[in-house]
């Protein structure tokens, strides 16, 4: 995606990186707001509305809160993943023990087709019965969702949060990781970007309530906060 | 030249169109802020420790200020109290057993973290006098199924640790301590932290030590806490699922920095709890909750009880004080056993818990509120007790609740 770059970690701009980051935390110690009711998370939201194109973008303090929070609020039964499973995905998915995860049959290691994962048992499966549908792309996620699968009455989402940040053509939702490797270890962030604006208050009502512009009854709720710190440096990496 | 009450009478109320008390709001949030250079210092040394590819440092070391300060062998960092309460259960509960008992009256999220974890919350009635879950209230629920027990330290005390723990011995129960607002507390010497199989606590801006967002666990067992990390890093225990949620080194960073502070902080906090019980001490419709020197408190949280005296409602009162910016907030207005939930829970009568859940009002604290500020609330609650038939048939015509 053009409107992102990492932000320069070369040794002779290391300085000038520290600068521009002591700056940051100046000013969130003179504003005292440290969590996501703070300028910097709402500027941030703002900044990946225009990034993503997409209506509605709910911050988070964890990639892997996040794909726990996207799973929860959508209820699925069956989750039809195009590509490799990322780490945090595969990590969220072992609290939905119920969900049928339906895969390529070949990245399970089986002859080609597709596959179902249902509690470590694979069989061959039908992908056109799933619900949603999640691309993780080592091709360009709009191949995925028009070429691969007949799923017009699924729920589209790319999931690039172990890849560069990058367009999200055809997703309904776009699940994103911030400050992935940038400055720190683990500062770690990610964003839910949708059109949907019952899926956007649904998610803010999980994460904290804060933002939200009606509360709606979720089936649990999370502690997905993300913080005035993790904001800012996220600031920074944007062009 | 001191301050001038001006609210001569009630139509001066912003409640009723009157000029707030306040330009900007006082929050009931510690929000604690830390020396910035201490906190630029130790993210310095973060952000060229990560450049150079060095590792274990920031995080590591504030594990082991958290386990010298809580005087216990293990400490375990998360990225919230929510996530580091749900791997501590996760790694406790009883194998093959299905419920968790838990006070109703808490954390607005507490039985969602059971729920996550695949825990039935097993609600019980707490104390009237202390505010949480004691002996008699969680022994009276705990069954063939019971896999753990939560207790909660009340916002203004302590829980009855010796109690709880003779209990869970007794039946051979895990027991989990929800320490998030007893940091700074003792109990018979010992600093709260080392009580129980595992405590837990955050570091939230709104709590004692201000990390951004964070949370942590305390234990005296080794294997807890190598099952602890191993559940942060991904790794599936026993089958169950990793808690994969690692505190950052930037939250790190701003907890040290915060820890360094917190004896400041919590004289400062005193100070706070001084001026309220001066400026309350004359309303007889409102009690302040008190805290005990015996537990060397943090005197973070400020609650008052809403007595029969008082001539609004408790609803009324939040209203009356958030129009003035004042950000009073209703304790526990809904108790867990109340919600409808999208897990299964057990839910019994719990009558003391719903007659609480009326009755107590937490008023501003913390760094951003002055013992200036506390004196103009204080003369504002004593306006309004003796204005207070007048506000009452006031609220009735604009049909305020």
């Amino acid at each position: 995606m053009s409107g992102f770059h990492a932000f320069q970690q070369s040794e002779s701009g290391m300085d000038s990186s520290w600068m521009a980051i002591e700056s940051v935390f100046r000013g969130i110690f003179e504003r005292e707001y440290y969590t996501e009711t703070g300028p910097l998370v709402r500027s941030l939201e703002q900044r990946l509305r225009g990034a993503t194109g997409f209506d509605h973008v709910v911050c988070i303090g964890s990639v892997w809160v996040a794909h726990l929070m996207l799973l929860d609020a959508l209820d699925l039964q069956r989750l039809w993943i195009a590509g490799p499973v990322s780490v945090h995905l595969q990590s969220a998915l072992a609290f939905f023990s119920k969900v049928r995860v339906v895969t390529e049959a070949s990245s399970l290691g089986a002859v080609a087709g597709h596959a179902a994962v249902c509690n470590g048992a694979l069989a061959q499966d039908n992908p056109t019965e799933v619900q949603w549908a999640l691309a993780s792309p080592a091709t360009p996620a709009s191949s995925w969702f028009t070429n691969e699968l007949h799923l017009e009455s699924s729920i589209r989402v790319l999931d690039t949060s172990d890849l560069p940040l990058q367009t999200s053509g055809g997703a309904d939702v776009h699940l994103g990781a911030l400050n992935r490797k940038q400055h720190f270890r683990d500062l770690d962030g990610a964003y839910l970007a949708t059109n949907d604006i019952d899926l956007a208050d649904r998610l803010r009502t999980m994460r904290s309530s804060s933002g939200v512009s009606r509360l709606l009854p979720v089936k649990k709720t999370v502690n997905g906060r993300m913080s005035e710190a993790q904001a800012g440096i996220a600031l920074l990496s944007l062009a | 030249m001191g301050w001038v009450f001006m609210k001569k009478t009630i139509g001066d109320l912003a409640v009723f169109g009157g000029d707030p008390v306040f330009d900007k709001i006082r929050p009931v949030s510690n929000l604690a802020r830390p020396d910035i250079e201490v906190f630029l210092s130790f993210l310095k040394k973060s952000f060229y420790m990560a450049s150079s590819g060095d590792s274990d440092g920031i995080v590591t070391l504030l594990e082991k200020k958290l386990a010298s300060f809580h005087e216990v062998p293990y400490c375990v960092t998360f990225n919230s109290g929510f996530w580091a309460l749900a791997a501590a259960m996760s790694s406790l509960a009883k194998p093959g057993l299905t419920e968790v008992v838990m006070p109703s009256l808490t954390y607005r999220r507490m039985a969602d973290i059971a729920g996550w974890v695949g825990l039935k919350p097993h609600f019980c009635e707490v104390d009237p006098l202390r505010l949480t879950n004691t002996v008699s209230c969680v022994a009276a629920c705990i069954n063939e199924q019971t896999a753990l027990v939560l207790g909660v330290h009340p916002v203004n005390g302590l829980a009855d640790i010796d109690g709880l723990t003779a209990l869970a011995l007794e039946r051979g129960i895990p027991l989990i301590f929800d320490s998030v607002e007893s940091v700074y507390e003792v109990n018979r010497n010992c600093r709260i932290g080392s009580f129980g199989e595992a405590e837990v606590f955050s570091l939230g801006a709104s709590k004692l030590i201000n990390g951004f967002e964070g949370g942590y666990v305390t234990t005296a067992s080794p294997e807890l806490a190598e099952e602890l990390r191993a559940q942060r890093s991904g790794m599936k225990v026993r089958g169950r699922p990793a808690v994969k949620a690692p505190i950052s080194e930037v939250h790190a960073a701003m907890a040290l920095a915060s820890l360094q502070d917190i004896d400041a902080q919590v004289l400062k906090n005193r100070n706070r709890y001084l001026c309220y019980q001066e400026g309350l001490k004359d309303i007889k419709g409102l009690r302040l909750l008190e805290f005990s020197v015996n537990d060397r408190p943090g005197y973070k949280n400020i609650m008052v009880e809403v007595l029969l005296g008082w001539p609004l409602s408790r609803e009324q009162t939040v209203q009356m004080l958030n129009a003035e910016k004042i950000l009073a907030r209703s304790y526990y207005p809904q108790p867990l056993h109340t919600r409808d939930m999208g897990y299964p829970s057990v839910m019994p009568p719990l009558p003391i818990t719903e007659k609480l859940a009326n009755d107590f009002i937490l008023l501003p604290c913390g760094e951003q509120v002055s013992c200036g500020d506390i004196e103009k609330i204080c003369e504002l609650l004593v306006f309004v007790e003796r204005e207070g038939l007048q506000i009452c048939r006031q609220f009735q015509m604009k049909g305020h609740v």
